[in-house]
């Protein structure tokens, strides 16, 4: 039987893994590499382990919302990662969606709070 | 320390997939090599062994890290699962009520040979085998993207709420019981002794010699309904329609048979002949009183298959009860 807290823990992964997308689209409308990346996200206060990032970077990357090259900076080899035309125009909507589900949630949880 | 790091890298690169592996492998070096400076720069000085460990420690199992990167994690996924289960069940079902039915007619035909136990394999074996079958076909179909052509339904495949639908346990259990006799029927397990009074051999005469293929495909048939049954409950038109098929084979059968008056063959080595001819028929007798009644019930059951069935296609298959 899982405890509270591993159901919790699983609950908040649910909740957390599709605004970890939205997350590192918005953040990637300027250039980052992997390790720069995830820390702008942990200044932001969105903490993510290299283990969820990079696969999700390559799959985000497959969809065509990044482009990503290779190049040389502080003396080593560097993937940049960028959000493609696609991907601006994929974050735009997903904004909407995110927008209008958080005022739904929200106003849901403030109805039951009363 | 950067020698663990190269032997972490190689860890993880190895259950990469090849075409991705360098391109992957760099930039987990990146980040690796990134995360150690920032950590020394806090620090003012070099790692040490020990957190450079810890640090990798953090990071992860090499092989958990890798299968992070593949798309598929999964040998049956959530889509799959329902359909690998809901079979599963059935054929490990069916495999039991085989060893069931094989098992309980070694020990009332007293089969001291051990022909049945020779014939199948340990069970054990078959189960490991079915659940192997089973499942890898479950794990092409989930590669193949099938998924959606074995779900594909329709509401008029449902059966009606109110059928009276026979249990799976019983369906299991007679297909498990047309398998052992399938085996039988076709040699590839044997009961030493059909009957076993005394010093008896009672075995089939040659008048069923005549009745071997169609009774084999009677068999086949009913197999088949039952495999329907369990599969595609919903059909009534169709199982119906099979249901009449098998009726009229069974009157088919049994008409001939009826006629030909002498079905068994006894010998005894301890009887006389005489006595021998006398068991026979009364044994005969049993078997002509046996068939006369399983005629007489295959015509019922054929004339009340043959109005649901009408009945079924003339309202349009699985909705009749709507109507």
């Amino acid at each position: 039987m899982p405890s509270d807290a591993d159901i919790f823990e699983t609950l908040r992964q649910e909740l957390r893994r599709g605004s970890l997308i939205l997350a590192v689209l918005g953040q990637l409308r300027s250039e980052h590499y992997g390790y720069t990346l995830r820390r702008a996200l942990g200044d932001a206060g969105v903490e993510i382990d290299e283990g969820a990032l990079y696969p999700m970077l390559r799959r985000l990357e497959a969809q065509g919302l990044l482009t990503s090259e290779w190049r040389e900076e502080e003396r080593r080899n560097k993937r940049f990662y960028r959000l493609s035309d696609e991907g601006g125009a994929v974050l735009g909507r997903l904004v909407k969606e995110w927008a209008s589900l958080n005022a739904s949630v929200d106003a849901i949880l403030k109805g039951n709070t009363r | 320390m950067s020698d663990l790091i190269e032997r972490y890298l190689a860890a993880v690169g190895r259950a990469l997939p090849e075409g991705q592996r360098a391109d992957i492998v760099a930039e987990l070096r990146d980040e690796l090599l990134s995360a150690v400076e920032a950590r020394e720069a806090e620090l003012g000085r070099p790692l040490t062994v020990g957190e450079a460990e810890a640090l990798l420690l953090e990071r992860g199992n090499p092989l958990v890290v890798a299968g992070r990167f593949r798309q598929v994690q999964y040998l049956v996924g959530p889509e799959m699962f329902p359909m690998w289960w809901a079979v599963l069940k059935v054929v490990l079902g069916v495999v039991a009520a085989v060893y069931v039915v094989a098992i309980a007619l070694e020990i009332a035909f007293q089969n001291s040979d051990g022909a049945i136990r020779v014939a199948l394999p340990g069970v054990f074996t078959t189960l490991m085998t079915a659940f192997g079958s089973v499942t890898l076909a479950a794990v092409a179909a989930e590669r193949l993207g099938w998924a959606r052509a074995l779900y594909r339904w329709t509401p008029r495949d449902l059966p009606p709420p109110r059928a009276k639908a026979r249990s799976t346990f019983e369906i299991v259990t007679e297909i498990g019981l047309e398998i052992v006799f399938l085996l039988w029927w076709f040699g590839l397990i044997r009961f030493s002794n059909l009957v076993p009074w005394g010093e008896l051999e009672v075995e089939l005469s040659a008048a069923w010699a005549t009745f071997f293929w169609p009774v084999a495909l009677y068999s086949v048939v009913e197999l088949a309904i039952n495999l329907l049954a369990l599969a595609r409950p919903g059909w009534t038109g169709v199982h119906a329609a099979l249901s009449v098929g098998r009726g009229l084979l069974g009157a088919a059968i049994l008409i001939p048979l009826l006629r030909a008056g002498n079905w068994v063959s006894v010998s005894s080595a301890k009887l006389s002949a005489e006595r021998a001819l006398e068991v026979q028929a009364n044994i005969d007798l049993v078997v002509r009183v046996s068939l006369g009644v399983a005629l007489i019930a295959v015509l019922v059951k054929l004339a009340l298959d043959a109005s649901a069935a009408w009945r079924a296609f003339r309202t349009g298959g699985g909705v009749a009860h709507l109507a």
